[in-house]
């Protein structure tokens, strides 16, 4: 029997995160943060009469001397070091252009990739010609930031075993605002599913593959089908990413795992509907402030 | 002129006081696949506005654009085709009326958005227009302001825009309604940065139609301005619970 | 954050899925992502609704005029179609790619909608051979995660359901003029029976199976597709949209499965409809603003 169920919009409630303790102070545009005397401006900020003030809406965010202010919502502003989830636009000459969530496309260039097997590249035309063979238009690939230009651009390099092509999975995009910073972005979860959460808002979720195998750092893809329970395990998994970013929940593996908990009560298409994402997202912010 | 713009009791057509805004209600963030959208409800004028990008510019818009490393912003407005009452609207392609006021939009917030942060990239500004009751110009331009800050657009300050038109004995009204307009009378329409306090307030955009005594300016202009004041008082506290219910204190330690 | 494109593996992914009947949101084959509805959202039009799929929303507004019947069908009223694309709501609908979708949706409503079996044309007649009511129904696209066909066929008989038109107190032909007296009382409407609107249903074929309300993933992946428009148990129109071909065996059995799903659907929309309506009569207050 078809699962058919129509909700009214009059009736629909609207997520409130209400656990008391709010006390973060909210920047709107144009307010004032502090005199530019002290402290230099970051992102989210610009100078005006010898006042720092907030070019966005959202919380101020301080390192030592520097102050930016971090949206709620935004696009991608890459530093060095972040692990991106990003997919193929365009192939040109030497070089990848990559769609990274950010304002402009990223870049791969050839001479920032490690080859299959370790292999050492001829500089040569040839392997300029085989770029399709490694990445397509459209293929995913995971990688790190290796260089923010000046328009803000970023160039990319996947030199590590655990960077490259993305074989069978789901991809979710959430604000990149809500992806917490930790030092490892990669993760098995004990359900049994593979983890990358992207610094720039692209989360892959993914079968376990053995990396000693499999080789994840080249370019290979496995096209078998996925056992049924890795499957279901894997489209919770995605439902719960959804539910915590419909809740404004940072999204990191902590917070994952406790929502995929919270989650076993229900059957995994129920995870769609507003009444449990608000009912998982609240839990799970209740469960990890407990954990504090 | 068939009616009173202004009773004898001080009162307008639908029962306001002189310097009394229609009802406002707005909401951010209500298209989930955009990167930024608003709702907003002006009396009965009712908007939706929606944003996409800051993005790596589209083939189409870069070969317009001449390959310059310039921050393209595109404007589309849009009115539905059951926003009037009375007869459906027909659908027309390129209308001087829309066109215009896409101009006029473009030139309003790139006096406000940090340009300079956007080179080489394209953002689209997309405007439904759902029902119409006066004032549109000014209810889409709060609509997108809103939108834009969903987005997470660097700007300076808000853009909150107002209307105001003038009796014949010289009194000003805040926010004309459609009934109001028909009425006649002149229709004073302006877009101001009208953070208070800590700076001038500065005009973005203004408009003024028909004819009138130069003495009757100031007010005119005054009274539009104190709207601006009051509407971003409104949008302001929109962001601000939007914000607060949504922000998590972790986003600070991050 | 639109995201349409998809690698190779990713599609792979999704067509095993269907294949164990486990989608890529949980779903089974056989269901529908939550749906959710408001009518009388737009004050300036006599008939409106909107109409969610999970994120696909639809806007329909309903607008009467008075026209001439054609000389061919004097006894017989006008309903024309529109549709619009909002431009966000798909990258696509960028210049012309919207223009032609909107086309494909509109005329597969008009041919749909011409069967007598389901909608009453006669009913529109006001003054046989001289006077008729043309319905212009207009819909907006605001955004779009797939199965628009059956979202929009949902909105437009929603907003015939809402739909009241200004009683005719009486039509006279004096001399070669019609002499009509609209009611003066704005409460003072007709409304119309809904119960034989048609619902359209998109039937997907994805590798060897059948599945319905595809997502905007399911529907890059699917080989062809095809619609069909189900009135009372009977089909009314049938249509293969975005290229692909079908066997006439499988045909017959999208049929099926969509003259299955329509019912319970149909009953559903009724329900939910009518029990709208009786909840916006106890609560006299409840403000007629859309989003609310």
């Amino acid at each position: 029997m078809a699962n058919i169920k129509i909700n009214l919009l009059m009736n629909k409630a609207k997520y409130t995160s209400d656990l008391g303790e709010n006390n973060c102070r909210i920047y709107t545009t144009g307010e004032v943060i502090t005199e530019q005397k002290d402290f230099m401006r970051g992102h989210g900020t610009y100078v005006e009469d010898g006042l720092i003030k907030s070019s966005v809406v959202g919380v101020v965010r301080q390192i030592n001397k520097l102050i930016s202010v971090v949206p709620l919502k935004s696009k991608y502003v890459g530093e060095i070091g972040d692990v991106v989830i990003g997919r193929v636009t365009e192939i040109q000459k030497k070089r990848w252009k990559i769609d990274t969530n950010s304002r402009l496309d990223s870049v791969l260039l050839i001479s920032s990739i490690n080859l299959p097997g370790g292999e050492l590249r001829r500089r040569n035309a040839e392997d300029e010609q085989s770029m399709r063979k490694l990445l397509q238009e459209e293929d995913l690939l995971s990688a790190e930031v290796q260089n923010v230009y000046v328009d803000g651009s970023l160039s990319l390099h996947t030199r590590s075993l655990k960077y490259g092509k993305l074989s069978q999975g789901i991809l979710i995009s959430v604000s990149p605002s809500l992806i917490k910073r930790r030092k490892n972005h990669f993760h098995n979860l004990p359900c049994g599913v593979s983890v990358i959460i992207g610094n720039n808002g692209y989360i892959w979720i993914s079968p376990i593959v053995n990396v000693e195998i499999e080789g994840q750092g080249g370019f290979a893809q496995s096209l078998d089908a996925i056992s049924k329970s890795d499957r279901e395990a894997i489209v919770r998994i995605k439902n719960c990413v959804q539910a915590l970013a419909s809740c404004y929940v940072m999204i990191y593996d902590t917070s994952i795992t406790f929502a995929y908990e919270e989650s076993l009560k229900y059957e995994a298409k129920e995870l769609l509907n507003h009444d449990t994402m608000y009912e998982i997202g609240f839990n799970t912010k209740l469960k990890l402030m407990q954990q504090e | 002129m068939a009616q009173e713009l202004l009773s004898l009791q001080g009162l307008r057509i639908d029962g306001r006081r002189q310097n009394e805004l229609r009802q406002i209600q707005c909401r951010l963030g209500v298209l989930e696949r955009c990167d930024g959208s608003a709702y907003m409800l002006h009396g009965n004028t009712k908007v939706i506005a929606s944003i996409s990008g800051p993005k790596h510019p589209t083939k189409n818009s870069a070969n317009k654009n001449r390959g310059g490393d310039e921050f393209i912003f595109n404007v589309r407005v849009k009115f539905a085709t059951f926003s009037k009452n009375g007869e459906r609207q027909k659908v027309v392609k390129n209308s001087k009326k829309l066109g215009e006021i896409e101009i006029n939009l473009k030139n309003i917030f790139k006096s406000v958005i940090l340009v300079e942060k956007y080179e080489k990239s394209q953002l689209d500004l997309n405007i439904e227009i759902l029902q119409t009751d006066g004032s549109e110009i000014c209810t889409v331009v709060n609509a997108a302001t809103l939108a834009l800050i969903d987005a997470g657009i660097c700007m300076k300050e808000y853009i909150c825009a107002c209307t105001a038109s003038l009796t014949n004995d010289g009194v000003a009204l805040l926010d004309v309604s459609h009934l109001e307009e028909i009425c006649g009378g002149p229709t004073l329409t302006i877009a101001a940065l009208p953070r208070t306090g800590d700076h001038e307030q500065s005009v973005a955009y203004v408009e003024l139609s028909q004819k009138f005594y130069l003495k009757d300016l100031n007010k005119i202009f005054d009274c539009a301005l104190m709207g601006c004041e009051k509407i971003r008082g409104i949008l302001d506290e929109a962001i601000r619970s939007n914000a607060f219910e949504l922000v998590n204190s972790e986003l600070t330690n991050n | 954050m639109a995201y349409n494109a998809l690698s190779e593996a990713e599609k792979v992914f999704i067509l095993h899925g269907i294949q164990d009947d486990f989608r890529n949101d949980g779903r089974s084959r056989r269901d529908f992502r939550p749906m959710e509805l408001q009518t009388n959202v737009i004050a300036s039009a006599c008939g409106s609704a909107r109409f969610c799929i999970a994120n696909s929303d639809i806007l329909v507004g309903i607008k009467p005029e008075i026209d001439a019947p054609f000389p061919d069908k004097p006894e017989e009223g006008k309903i024309e179609f529109h549709v619009d694309c909002s431009a966000n709501a798909l990258l696509d609908f960028e210049g012309r790619g919207g223009e032609e979708l909107a086309l494909e949706i509109s005329n597969c409503l008009r041919i749909t909608y011409a069967s007598p079996f389901a909608f009453d044309l006669k009913s529109l007649c006001i003054l046989p051979k001289h006077q008729c009511w043309k319905l212009y129904v207009d819909i907006l696209i605001l955004q779009c995660a797939g199965n628009l066909y059956d979202a929009i066929s949902f909105a437009v008989k929603s907003a015939f359901y809402n739909l009241r038109i200004p009683r005719v107190n009486s039509a006279l032909l004096d001399g070669g003029n019609v002499d009509l007296v609209l009611s003066d009382d704005p409460s003072d409407c007709d409304r119309l029976d809904v119960q034989s609107i048609p619902i359209l249903l998109t039937i997907c074929k994805i590798g060897e199976h059948c599945v319905i309300d595809p997502s905007i993933d399911e529907e890059i992946c699917s080989s062809s597709n095809i619609v069909v428009g189900v009135s009372r148990n009977k089909i009314v129109s049938l249509k293969t949209i975005s290229g692909g071909s079908f066997h006439p065996d499988t045909i017959e059995n999208c049929i099926d499965l969509a003259i299955s799903t329509a019912k319970t659907l149909d009953n559903t929309l009724m329900n939910i409809l009518k029990h709208e309506e009786s909840l916006t009569k106890s609560k006299k207050n409840i403000k007629c603003s859309f989003l609310n």
